[in-house]
């Protein structure tokens, strides 16, 4: 068999859409919620608004296309975005709407680039392949309505990339903590209590916390290992298993940091990790070529 | 089987090449800080050698050749893309802490009302917490010079007066302390009152509202 079969094989063999209809409801969700706690908190119009209309940045993206459109455009683009999204989680016209969604959302990024983190740039790569997945072939409103059965399996390869992306993700930070010789060093403050203890983005207490290191340490070594490690990701049997460490790396950020949606954000990719446990063993319907 | 549906079957497979690819250009882990300069120079080359040994050295050299060469100029071209969907795939998650312990204060005339992450002054700080607003703060507190200053200022100082009526100037503040002692020291700030129509104005250090504990 040549390497191009076994490359083609391998990614349309068969996964559970139940993976994919989970990371499509999660990341659409976690948008809605943040976008529905910025309307709770009334500074929606003071983030989506340019700086000569009331706006707080004082500088859009190289890329804003909202800003010169009409002073309330950027209004005007976040209610798409919530009916997009709106849509992606009721499973409706799901790959324009993410599509559509992602084009926003990006617009919306550059229409404020302080608040467009990196957890937006992964929730928009998450959804775009998304698109590609059969993540509306499950839980879907639309198919429902329609009277179609779901589709149980689909090919696996966008659960593949969407853990390429995480082992990217992670190994990048992992390999940038290691470039810093402090996050190895055992005098002085560990960089882990700078972070956590920092009033910015921390929750812990500095003077609290100031002198008892090794919670610190060993936490800093601990996700230096985990991140990585992450090329394990890509052995879709372990994954599951590295993903648990994942999963309480993330549960303790959320704890510690007051970093929004980012945490919530990271787990709502986890399905992909988690895809070799949850994909039940029945054989697939046949997107698998054989020929 | 149908030609279209092997075309389908070889459709997926050739997408999945093509992300394989994008984000091993456009993401690199351990790249990202590598310019087309990196060791590029004969001085620059020398002095990595001295620190890594011939051996790890003349690896780092290679690899900053390929990244120069190839990478960059692909990464460049596929940047296209990540400027449309604003996916640059560039990842430095925490991988340094803060140096300082940085806050930012929001004094309405002599009265401490906001101080960042402190349970007795709170006024605004839910808004302030969220993500789409802390890293604004993060940095008018760091930097005296920084970009936001008047967006965040005209935000607080309009905040104030709709729920302080009676204010006669709005105060911020930016403190730095080390982290774990209590050494806070103003570093900066600016002052809207009547006077200056509202808007914010530098003020000298010396003339800053001191909350040192």
């Amino acid at each position: 068999m040549n390497i191009w079969r076994r490359w083609v094989d391998h990614c349309n063999r068969p996964t559970d859409t139940r993976v994919y209809a989970a990371m499509r409801i999660g990341l659409a969700a976690l948008v809605l919620g943040d976008i529905a706690h910025l309307y709770a908190l009334g500074v929606a119009d003071e983030v989506y608004h340019t700086f000569q209309h009331g706006g707080l940045s004082a500088f859009a993206g190289k890329t804003d296309v909202l800003g010169g459109i009409h002073p309330d455009a950027g209004m005007v683009a976040l209610g798409f975005l919530v009916l997009c999204m709106l849509c992606v989680v009721a499973g409706v016209a799901t790959r324009p709407a993410l599509l559509a969604g992602v084009l926003t959302y990006a617009a919306l990024g550059s229409l404020y680039p302080p608040g467009d983190r990196g957890i937006d740039r992964i929730v928009r790569s998450a959804m775009l392949l998304l698109i590609f997945s059969g993540s509306h072939l499950r839980w879907s409103l639309w198919r429902h309505i329609r009277g179609r059965a779901p589709v149980l399996h689909s090919p696996a390869w966008p659960a593949d990339m969407t853990r390429w992306l995480l082992v990217v993700i992670y190994l990048s930070a992992g390999v940038g903590k290691l470039g810093h010789s402090a996050w190895l060093s055992w005098s002085g403050p560990p960089e882990l209590y700078t972070i956590l203890t920092d009033p910015l983005a921390g929750r812990l207490d500095a003077v609290w916390w100031h002198g008892l290191w090794w919670p610190f340490w060993v936490g800093g070594l601990v996700t230096i290992v985990l991140e990585v490690s992450s090329p394990l990701l890509l052995w879709k049997r372990i994954a599951p298993w590295w993903g648990l460490g994942g999963v309480g790396l993330h549960l303790g950020i959320a704890a510690t940091m007051g970093l929004g949606i980012f945490p919530w954000g990271m787990l709502a990719l986890y399905p992909a990790v988690f895809a070799e446990w949850l994909t039940t063993p029945q054989p697939p319907p046949s997107p698998v070529s054989k020929s | 089987m149908t030609t279209i549906r092997r075309l389908q079957n070889h459709l997926g497979p050739a997408t999945a090449l093509f992300i394989v690819f994008f984000l091993l250009c456009t993401g690199t882990p351990g790249f990202s800080a590598w310019s087309a300069q990196t060791f590029r120079s004969e001085t620059a080359q020398q002095r990595i050698k001295a620190q890594l040994g011939p051996q790890i050295g003349t690896a780092a050299i290679w690899l900053a050749d390929i990244n120069r060469d190839f990478r960059l100029p692909i990464s460049s071209k596929l940047n296209r893309i990540e400027r449309l969907f604003r996916i640059r795939q560039t990842w430095a998650l925490y991988t340094n802490g803060p140096n300082h312990s940085c806050r930012l204060e929001a004094w309405v005339d002599d009265e401490l009302v906001y101080r960042t992450r402190d349970a007795q002054h709170r006024w605004m700080a839910l808004q302030l917490e969220h993500r789409k607003l802390r890293p604004m703060v993060d940095s008018v507190a760091s930097k005296a010079n920084a970009f936001n200053w008047r967006g965040m200022g005209r935000f607080l100082v309009n905040a104030a007066r709709r729920d302080f009526p009676e204010a006669q100037s709005v105060t911020l503040v930016a403190t730095r302390a080390r982290f774990g002692l209590q050494d806070t020291t103003p570093t900066h700030g600016h002052r809207a009152n009547a006077e200056t129509q509202w808007q914010l104005q530098s003020i000298p250090v010396e003339q800053l509202p001191d909350s040192t504990p």
